[in-house]
């Protein structure tokens, strides 16, 4: 096989050039590698900003309004 | 490749930084709670909802907004399908108002536009909210609750306005000004 080995996965680069099923394991764990820090990117992001509303709703809105019990 | 440990080790240091922030709001809304007295209504009072015209309270030439003997201002409102009555009460700014509702058929809520009045109103029991408004003008104040064909129709108005022009009667009785 020829098809070149991307840079971009220097990690997952077996000595000689892999099968393409070789290859595409490679890719695949390489990926995996990075897939937790991803996940809590985006679930830290989305409850951040989920936190950032509600304290800005909270401390803006609902508190000056003032207790009504 | 990521093993079984790594897996598990991934989500515990989520649910920690989950706990933390459910934890947070809990304290925030402790803190109000306890510092501030802000909490939900929570008067727990019973009438007999088939039998409010015979009440001494919820009859309909008392209600509406009443100034009473201590200087209290009190509104009673009866939610019924699908009105209030009546369908629109006169407020003092800037003074604490007791506002008081029941329902004689089904379950219905109300809210007060930009202000926390927030309760359900439940046939059997008689609601009550406390609330200082601070602006003047008229607030809307929709049934959020869905109690029938007619709920969307359904909503009265809470006018606010400034003390000089809040002039309750011999009997302490205040209506809405034309509009
Ligand atoms: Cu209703």
């Amino acid at each position: 096989m020829t098809t070149p080995v991307p840079d971009s996965v220097p990690n997952a680069v077996p000595k000689p050039v892999p099968s393409p099923e070789r290859w595409e394991e490679a890719r695949l764990a390489d990926a995996l590698r990075e897939t937790p820090r991803g996940a809590f990117a985006l679930s830290g992001a989305a409850v951040a900003l989920l936190l950032m509303c509600w304290f800005a709703i909270y401390v803006f809105v609902f508190l000056p309004r003032g207790g009504v019990g | 490749m990521k093993s079984e440990r790594d897996i598990l080790r991934t989500e515990l240091q989520w649910t920690l930084a989950v706990g933390a922030a459910a934890g947070v709001v809990s304290l925030a809304i402790l803190w109000a709670s306890l510092a501030h007295l802000i909490n939900p209504p929570s008067n727990f009072e019973t009438i007999d909802p088939a039998a409010l015209h015979l009440s001494d309270e919820f009859t309909e030439s008392n209600l509406g907004t009443r100034v009473e003997a201590d200087g209290e201002v009190v509104t009673r409102i009866v939610a019924t399908q699908f009105a209030f009555a009546p369908s629109c009460v006169l407020v003092p700014a800037d003074r604490p108002v007791t506002m008081r509702l029941t329902s004689p058929d089904v379950i219905h809520g109300v809210l007060v536009t930009g202000t926390n009045v927030n309760t359900m109103i439940v046939p059997g029991y008689v609601s009550q909210v406390r609330a200082t408004f601070r602006t003047t003008g008229d607030l809307l104040m929709p049934c959020h609750e869905y109690c029938g064909i007619g709920h969307s129709q359904m909503w009265a108005v809470v006018q606010v306005v400034p003390a000089e022009r809040f002039k309750p009667d011999a009997q302490g009785r205040a209506a809405c000004e034309k509009r």
